[in-house]
């Protein structure tokens, strides 16, 4: 359901959603085949397989420049997250103009190549 | 065992049948054993005392590998060990098994230590005799058995600790999740400028009860995960830095109301206070309060800091934040003076719904030793505005 609602919703404020994926483990696996890598990756922390932060410190093992947006109902994974490198982080529920901001934010640290 | 089971249970029991005590005797010296052999045949008429020995620390571990017995008596100078090593190595072998040390006057230091460490009692040799030998045996079977109930209790206790703790963790965690799409998607609609202005405003309620339903989640959580920091794990922040970031994020929230803020702060000195995060959203919660049920479009409010100094030669920072809002009637206030999330008064407000985010405040900041109360602006006349008043421990 967040994953549908998560592409709805990025798909109306103009972004283009590259992949998805529903556990750590095959997030890894396709973030290291997508050829242009995405400027943003959104990142869910309580996750089959392997974790948000397991998944998010593996990504930026394949790609140090990853901007993951970590963005989680369990507070207590901020600190976890942010340590192993996401580059920001957003509590569920969270603001549809916070969420699209920190998008914006990130896809622009991205290069300028990039962006919804 | 069972048949001291049941005799120590019930103590008619003791006085109408004979209880077989089963006895090991780990002692080399066997004018000792005779002794002791004598003094506990003559003991009582209901107990019967099944004595076996063996003379070395191998034997004795080796005896209680193999068989059960009531009780241990224990010398703790044998031919293969000495001293506390003694008591240690057989305890860790039977830590259900009652032990008491048998020991001579040059030895009594250690003895104490094996009591320390475990050992039921500990029996001069040399001032032995039938009846406190007896007596020593049964209560230090009763206390083994008492100690056994208590561990027993503490395991269930702390399971179910850890159980509630679980399943609250997975409660709010799941149903902040779930908000998730229901703020989202009643956001898109408040912002759809296709919409009806009646959907569009029905569906701006929805985001405001989700974002409220959300805030008290996180309170809740924040609370929790308070209760489990030790104090000085608290961050220390200083309230001249909180101060405008708070004040921004109220505006920012009520941007239709003309907010106004004056301060009243101690000069040229860092306000440091003990609480990090907390004390950083519980100024955010008091100001928001006060913007939310403040019911004209204009908010005066006005925050003074002063310092205090406790009898107890504590020192701390008095935050008085006041408002020309409603204000609050004697009989709510009295809700915030509550204190821990044990108190009645605590599950009293709850139950009542009385404004549940000051409650926890009040609970929160209970927790790193400040306080927070609430009394009226204008003393004497609730109506007249609010003063919320938080007492934070000053940091190093």
């Amino acid at each position: 359901m967040v994953i549908e609602t998560y592409r709805e919703i990025l798909r109306i404020y103009g972004f283009e959603v590259v992949g998805w994926s529903y556990n750590g483990e095959e997030a890894i696996k396709k973030f290291a085949n997508l050829n242009p890598r995405p400027d943003v990756i959104i990142m869910d922390h309580r996750l089959p397989m392997k974790n948000g932060v397991e998944t998010t410190r593996d990504i930026l093992r394949i790609d140090p420049f990853a901007k993951v947006l970590f963005v989680s109902a369990d507070v207590t994974s901020r600190s976890p997250a942010l340590s192993v490198g996401a580059a920001g982080f957003l509590r569920k529920p969270f603001e549809l103009k916070e969420f699209v901001a920190m998008i914006r934010q990130l896809g622009e640290k991205a290069g300028p190549a990039t962006s919804g | 065992m069972s048949a001291v089971s049941t005799a120590m249970a019930d103590s008619t029991a003791i006085r109408s049948r004979i209880a077989v005590l089963r006895i090991l005797f780990v002692e080399d010296n066997l004018g000792e054993v005779r002794l002791v052999r004598e003094m506990l045949a003559e003991g009582s008429k209901q107990l019967v005392f099944k004595i076996e020995q063996v003379d070395t620390l191998a034997a004795g571990i080796e005896k209680t590998r193999r068989e059960k017995f009531d009780v241990i008596l224990l010398d703790l100078g044998l031919p293969d060990s000495r001293g506390l090593e003694t008591f240690y190595s057989l305890h860790a072998v039977s830590p259900d098994v009652p032990i008491i040390v048998l020991t001579g006057l040059d030895d009594e230091n250690a003895a104490i230590e094996a009591v320390r460490g475990g050992a039921q009692d500990y029996l001069l040799k040399g001032r032995l005799e039938g009846e406190l030998l007896t007596r020593g045996i049964l209560y230090s079977i009763e206390r083994k058995r008492s100690e056994r109930v208590l561990r027993i209790r503490t395991l269930e206790a702390e399971s179910a600790q850890v159980r509630s703790e679980t399943y609250f963790d997975f409660l709010a965690h799941d149903i902040a999740n779930l908000l998730t799409p229901i703020m989202a998607y009643a956001e898109l609609i408040s912002d759809d400028s296709a919409a009806p202005s009646n959907t569009r405003i029905r569906a701006a309620r929805i985001v405001e009860q989700a974002r409220r339903a959300s805030s008290f989640i996180l309170s809740l959580r924040t609370l929790e995960i308070a209760e489990g920091t030790p104090l000085d794990k608290f961050d220390i922040v200083d309230l001249t830095d909180l101060f405008p970031l708070v004040e921004k994020r109220v505006r920012e929230d009520y941007p239709e109301k003309q907010i106004s803020v004056s301060y009243e702060l101690p000069a040229d000195v860092a306000l440091r206070v003990i609480g990090g995060v907390h004390v950083h959203s519980m100024l955010e919660g008091i100001l928001e309060n006060a913007a939310n049920y403040a019911d004209s479009e204009r908010l005066t409010m006005s925050i003074r800091v002063v310092p205090v100094e406790d009898a107890g030669d504590k020192s701390f920072w008095r935050i008085e934040i006041s408002d020309d809002g409603p204000g609050l009637p004697d009989e709510l206030k009295a809700f915030f003076v509550a204190s821990t999330p044990n108190s009645e008064r605590f599950r009293g407000g709850m139950s009542r719904g009385v404004a549940s985010s000051l409650l926890i405040y009040s609970a929160l900041v209970g927790r790193f030793g400040g306080k927070i109360w609430i009394e009226d602006r204008v003393h004497g006349d609730y109506a007249k505005g609010a003063k919320v008043l938080l007492k934070l421990p000053r940091g190093a």
